[in-house]
């Protein structure tokens, strides 16, 4: 390998990096959090219910926008769907809160359950956001998330490269990569074949 | 500490995180755009009987009952129970295969068909994988332990490699560069 393209090499692995750094500890962290959910009691929830009498105008987007931006209800929709008794339900979430409003045409009301999530809870959430949808914020996020696992695949490809460079006869080096290699891909092969 | 013993942390640890760190690479994209990669051609059929109880078994008791006879591997979805006449259907399934199992309650016939999810499921599976799938072998319930070990080294990976890059190669611009993705993931998970 030229001296130049090793530098090149390097330094896409040092930049491949970055996004990871600034990741990588809440996502380690946040999996301690989920995995061990009982010691933190990371689903926990406190939940408060407010009702609120609506006029009985029609139902449009913009009458939804303009009410949740008067009761502070922000956040991405994760779900809408309708009762039997025909009430509109719609549920917002972000990491720190999450929104179920019900709005009663028949009743013209509206009522709106909010579940906080403690700190665990809200390492969880931000550890299962994800995708392009909802405002800008959950967009940028999204863009972050792709550029984290590109580089993740280009940290470990790059590393490999510059191992094979400036460590190539180094045994223990090698019996790493094999037992890595092995163990993974046996692994992988179970679950295909069993 | 020597640069030389700094350098072969960070390249033993890399090197023991590699295949976790490109199967976790792809399956955070395949996550964020919500893509469907299990397979679900049937390739192979069977069948055979099994001796079980039924009558005195709930319906989740019963497929794992059927599921142990048949020594096969797998979680049993409760959602995917389904009664039709004298049959229970209920599905079998782990990362890298679902069984759709028909048992007739009378005969204690089972007749299942097998459908592989396909290299790139697995491979997507292995960010969630922790081991503790019923009737796993110890070589899948190691994974448990190679995550942790994995995740631990990757980290000393990185911090090591960012320690190596101050220390000795510093350039302002790749400070900058840090500097602008902490505080951008930091500020995007106060905004959401």
């Amino acid at each position: 390998m030229k001296p130049s393209t090793y530098n090149i090499v390097r330094k896409i692995h040092l930049y491949a990096s970055f996004p990871i750094v600034a990741l990588l500890l809440m996502f380690v962290i946040s999996s301690y959090f989920m995995i061990h959910y009982e010691w933190f009691n990371t689903y926990e929830r406190d939940e408060e219910v407010v009702q609120i009498e609506v006029s009985g105008d029609q139902v449009s987007e913009e009458n939804w926008a303009n009410f949740l931006s008067e009761n502070g209800i922000s956040g991405k929709l994760t779900n809408e769907r309708e009762s039997p008794e025909g009430d509109i339900i719609r549920e917002y979430a972000r990491a720190s809160k999450e929104h179920q409003v019900t709005l009663s045409v028949q009743n013209n009301q509206v009522e709106i359950i909010t579940y906080k999530t403690n700190i665990a809870g809200f390492m969880a959430e931000i550890h299962r956001i994800r995708g392009y949808s909802g405002p800008w914020q959950y967009q940028v996020y999204a863009v972050l998330l792709d550029i984290v696992g590109i580089s993740l695949i280009v940290f470990a490809i790059t590393g490999a490269i510059l191992w094979l460079k400036l460590l190539k006869n180094d045994v223990f080096a090698w019996a790493i990569f094999a037992a890595g290699l092995i163990y993974v891909g046996v692994v992988m092969l179970y679950l295909m074949i069993v | 500490m020597k640069k030389s013993l700094l350098i072969k942390i960070h390249l033993y640890c890399g090197l023991f995180t590699l295949f976790y760190l490109v199967a976790f690479g792809f399956s955070s994209i395949v996550l964020n755009h919500n893509l469907e990669l299990e397979k679900t051609t049937i390739s192979d059929r069977w069948e055979t009987v099994v001796k079980v109880n039924s009558e005195e078994l709930e319906d989740r008791q019963l497929a794992e009952a059927i599921r142990d006879k048949l020594d096969l591997m797998g979680w049993t979805p409760f959602w995917l129970f389904k009664h039709e006449a004298q049959d229970f259907h209920f599905t079998i399934t782990h990362p890298g295969r679902n069984y759709h199992v028909d048992f007739n309650q009378l005969t204690g016939v089972v007749q299942v068909a097998e459908a592989p999810k396909g290299f790139l499921a697995v491979l997507n599976s292995l960010h969630f994988l922790n081991g503790h799938i019923p009737n796993a072998p110890l070589l899948l319930r190691s994974w448990a332990i190679y995550q942790w070990l994995a995740l631990f080294t990757m980290l000393i990976s990185l911090f090591v490699g960012i320690w190596l890059w101050y220390k000795y190669r510093y350039r302002t611009q790749e400070g900058v560069v840090l500097g602008a993705f902490l505080a951008l993931s930091l500020l995007l998970m106060l905004l959401i």
